[in-house]
């Protein structure tokens, strides 16, 4: 009976293996094949083990068959005793058979659910795929009639989709920057959608980033509708800054430092950041998001991207704590949480800070989470942490500007072309000697050693004995000209001394020493522009905004100590005859003043020679001097007329 | 038997923002890096920051309990109550595994007690006690020149004689002589105040001899070389991915 049992699961598993081998190999294809083998070699057993009990049953009964009396009885006896120990044996095989049954099946299975698992993969990843063309192909894009997509790319951490496109028509829409892209050239489209996820406060944000960044001729198209807002930017095919400086630090071997000529690339780098920055700072916007995610490496140049925080540095609105860990200055969180306005403190510095963050990871390769704190784990040049912990120190010790931090850069370019970064002395370096050295003209490209300081003597006791005496004597020199421009305040505008108002007509005063700039309050806020006679700037734009700033706080100076509320400037009105660039420079005043909320209003008249000299009427005269423009300037105040002169590129 | 200064308590119990953001800035690393040394192998460097914050949030919760009369050091208040989070964690995540048939971590595995090493506590107090000397370091640099603190930070960060940094900045040795001197008596003008300052038993005060800092020029710039590097190395032990901000605080 047991027997019979056991042959009857066998038969079951007869069926069951060829018809699991059939289904798995149906299912899976020849990687199967080896399970369904072992199901084949089981059926032999199994069908030999049959064939050989059915034979032995045979004999035993035939040979007893031909066999009589108690020879009979015992043969059969020795004959029984040997099959049951035969069938015992047989058994003890065929118990074993379900066993290495189970086991081939489980193998079998471990088969199949290996292959449906990769085939499910597989599966997965053309689903996506298809997924992914589909939505590529979508047509609810709404920029898809002028651009066609090319790529997209990882959004980052905003609600935009990014993509790679090409303009449909062949060019980018009329009215955009010339020269800003060629036809049929890839640019980056960043797309926010509210239907599909987008938050409106990130297109509210950005949107006015991308006016700005218009200014700045950076944005080449954007586009907003009811429910979305794209802007098209130039593309920059390349790594990004982190991806390259950590794949070369890994290459480094402990302890030793990046060669001299990689320390020349980096500055070449860190040069066109700063010539971007002072660009931005100089048209009066801070980026605030500079980090090495954010900068694009194309060959020996570097592209800063992403203008998303990009903020006016004039705006009244609260300072937020956007932007990136250890590349965000703390001084910005601190001044934040006490609800700081972005107008009353120098954000240009925190862009700053970023760069120098920047630049020590990749002199380090890690991340200054201490600011000019940070000790390198690398034997860097003193000079490189020179500049790198002079953009990360207190906010008050700082570089006062991009352009100064890119002096310094200029500098050690220049210094390391003839000498290894190592036998730099730090004090070559402009920044060292404190003061801001001579302006020059602007231009990132200006000659280091025209932005460097009348050097002092090479002795170095000398140096130290020549700052000693200079410093009280420049206070001196500053403390006589402060009495001086309070002097003129109190006695209302009567003449000043100074190599300009010498030079100019008897009535008319020097502007410039006059206007006391009523916004410092406290070491954060930004230095006051006053006291110098012809002011040198770097850009038209930089020199209007100053004249606009000392016109609006004499205009405030009048309307104290008058009383009275303030009459609208008047500014003069283009005409066909007009100087183009006194237009350009008046254009620029307009924007400054607007910016100001300054009052003004344009005559044509305000500009003639014999024009009646009524109050508030602003003349400009642009002359070409020694390769810059100068502007001399003049404004018609209730007690006569004030002048100015500013210089330019 | 010292005076508690009740002056940094008082101003958290009047819920004064600065004395907060001061508690945040020498603390906060300390505390992180304490519970980081706790559990740092189950908890992410992210789930370390949130704990860092909710031991903050609890003593903001708490300040009113904390009484300077009983002699205890504000910072073994800080460390029981950031202990008592990390805690209060793990049994939250333990019970969640034994509801899905997980084997649960046991305390003593987690809390890293094993023989030889230094228990959290007294490694907290060591780093409380860093964390102090670092932001002396801190308040020197906000109060000296550039150039007077770049020189001194030179002289600690590297075995480097002055002839050494004069030459590479340029400057005489006597100058560069010069600036140490005045920052290196600024410094333990500051640290004997902020010690004093955030000092609760007399114990705490004397860390000051006991760490070499009341000695000779030459041993009081190696004493702090050694804790600025310490604390230096800590931090970039505990640094985290960086990511992006995407709030207001």
């Amino acid at each position: 009976m047991r027997i019979l049992r056991q042959i009857l699961r066998a038969l079951a598993w007869c069926i069951i293996l060829p018809a699991a081998a059939v289904l798995t190999l149906v299912l899976s294809g020849p990687r199967l094949l080896v399970a369904f083998l072992h199901g084949i070699e089981l059926l032999l057993d199994l069908a030999w083990l049959f064939v050989a009990i059915f034979f032995h049953l045979l004999r035993s009964s035939l040979f007893a068959l031909g066999l009589g009396g108690r020879e009979k009885a015992l043969l059969i006896k020795a004959q029984a005793h040997h099959f049951a120990g035969e069938v015992k044996a047989d058994a003890e095989k065929l118990l074993g058979l379900p066993m290495e049954l189970a086991r081939n099946f489980r193998r079998a299975l471990d088969l199949v659910r290996r292959h449906l698992h990769r085939q499910g993969r597989r599966a997965l990843d053309w689903a996506g795929e298809k997924a992914s063309a589909t939505m590529l192909r979508r047509p609810a894009f709404d920029f898809e009639s002028d651009y066609e997509i090319v790529e997209r790319l990882p959004s980052g951490g905003s609600t935009a989709q990014v993509f790679v496109v090409v303009p449909r028509r062949g060019s980018f829409p009329p009215g955009l920057p010339p020269g800003s892209t060629s036809r049929g050239e890839r640019a980056v489209l960043k797309y926010f959608d509210l239907t599909i996820g987008s938050h409106l406060e990130s297109i509210i944000r950005e949107s006015g980033a991308v006016r700005l960044a218009n200014q700045l001729g950076i944005v080449l198209d954007s586009k907003m509708s009811p429910t979305s807002f794209y802007y098209v930017m130039p593309y920059h095919h390349g790594a990004t800054l982190t991806q390259e400086i950590l794949a070369m630090h890994r290459r480094l071997p402990d302890g030793s430092r990046p060669s001299d000529p990689e320390l020349n690339r980096f500055l070449g780098w860190l040069r066109d950041l700063l010539v971007v920055i002072v660009e931005y700072h100089e048209r009066g916007v801070f980026h605030k998001d500079i980090k090495p995610d954010n900068l694009i490496v194309e060959g020996e140049k570097l592209h800063l991207i992403d203008i998303g925080l990009l903020t006016p540095l004039e705006s009244m609105l609260q300072l937020t704590t956007h932007g990136t860990e250890y590349f965000r200055d703390p001084e910005m969180v601190r001044l934040a949480t006490r609800g700081a306005t972005i107008r009353d403190v120098d954000c240009a510095k925190f862009d700053i800070y970023s760069v120098g963050a920047v630049l020590y990871f990749i002199l380090d390769g890690g991340f200054p989470a201490s600011g000019s704190l940070t000790r390198y784990s690398r034997p860097v040049p003193f000079a490189l942490q020179w500049i790198s912990n002079r953009a990360m120190t207190d906010f008050d010790k700082r570089y006062s500007s991009a352009r100064e931090m890119l002096r310094d850069v200029e500098a050690l370019r220049e210094l390391s072309a003839g000498a290894a970064f190592d036998s730099i002395k730090v004090s070559s370096l402009p920044s060292f000697h404190g003061g801001e050295p001579p302006p020059v003209p602007a231009g990132p490209a200006a000659p280091a050693g025209a932005a460097a300081p009348p050097s002092l003597p090479r002795g170095l006791a000398g140096r130290e004995a020549a700052s000693r005496f200079l410093k009280p004597a420049a206070g001196a020199v500053l403390l006589v000209a402060c009495a001086a421009g309070a002097l003129i305040l109190s006695s209302n505008g009567e003449h000043l001394s100074g190599p300009v108002a010498a030079e100019a007509a008897p009535e008319e005063v020097l502007l410039g020493s006059t206007a006391s700039v009523s916004t410092q309050a406290g070491s954060h806020l930004r230095a006051a522009d006053d006291g110098a006679s012809t002011r040198r700037f770097s850009s038209r734009h930089e020199a209007a905004r100053w004249v606009s700033e000392v016109i609006e706080n004499l205009r405030e100076t009048f309307a104290r100590k008058e009383g009275r509320g303030r009459t609208p400037l008047v500014l003069p009105l283009p005409g066909p005859e007009e100087d183009p660039q006194e237009m350009e420079f008046i254009r620029e005043l307009k924007l400054a003043l607007a910016q100001r909320s300054v009052p003004f209003e344009t005559r044509a008249q305000a500009t003639r020679p014999n024009a009646p000299d009524e109050p508030w009427v602003v003349r400009v005269k642009v002359t070409r001097r020694s390769g810059l423009r100068a502007v001399e300037g003049a404004v018609q105040t209730p007690s006569g007329p004030r002048c100015w002169s500013v210089e330019y590129p | 038997m010292v005076t508690p200064n009740t002056n940094l308590v008082r101003r958290l119990k009047e819920r004064n923002s600065d004395a907060w953001l001061e508690l945040w800035e020498v603390f906060g690393p300390a505390i992180e890096r304490m519970v980081a040394s706790i559990a740092k192998r189950y908890f992410s460097p992210e789930t370390v920051q949130d704990l860092r914050q909710e031991t903050l949030l609890q003593v903001f919760a708490r300040i009113e309990d904390f009484d300077t009369r009983r002699g205890a050091n504000f910072s073994t208040w800080l460390y029981a109550i950031a202990r008592h989070i990390v805690c209060a964690e793990i049994a939250r995540r333990n019970a969640l595994k034994r509801n899905r048939g997980l084997k649960p971590l046991s305390l003593g595995d987690v809390l890293d007690l094993d023989g030889g090493a230094a228990s959290p506590a007294a490694e907290f107090e060591k780093q409380v006690f860093r964390a102090k000397v670092y932001h002396a370091i801190r308040l020197v640099e906000r109060r000296s020149d550039f150039l007077e603190f770049e020189v001194y930070k030179m002289k600690v960060s590297r075995p480097i004689k002055a002839v050494e940094i004069a030459a590479i900045l340029g400057i005489s040795e006597a100058g560069v002589s010069r600036h140490l001197r005045k920052v290196r008596e600024r410094l333990r003008e500051t640290l004997r105040q902020v010690v004093r300052e955030y000092s609760w038993t007399q114990d705490e005060v004397e860390e000051i001899e006991k760490h070499r800092l009341d000695g000779d020029d030459e041993l009081f710039d190696s004493a702090l070389g050694d804790i600025y590097a310490a604390v230096e190395e800590e931090q970039k032990r505990h640094h985290h991915p960086v990511r992006t901000v995407q709030g207001r605080a």
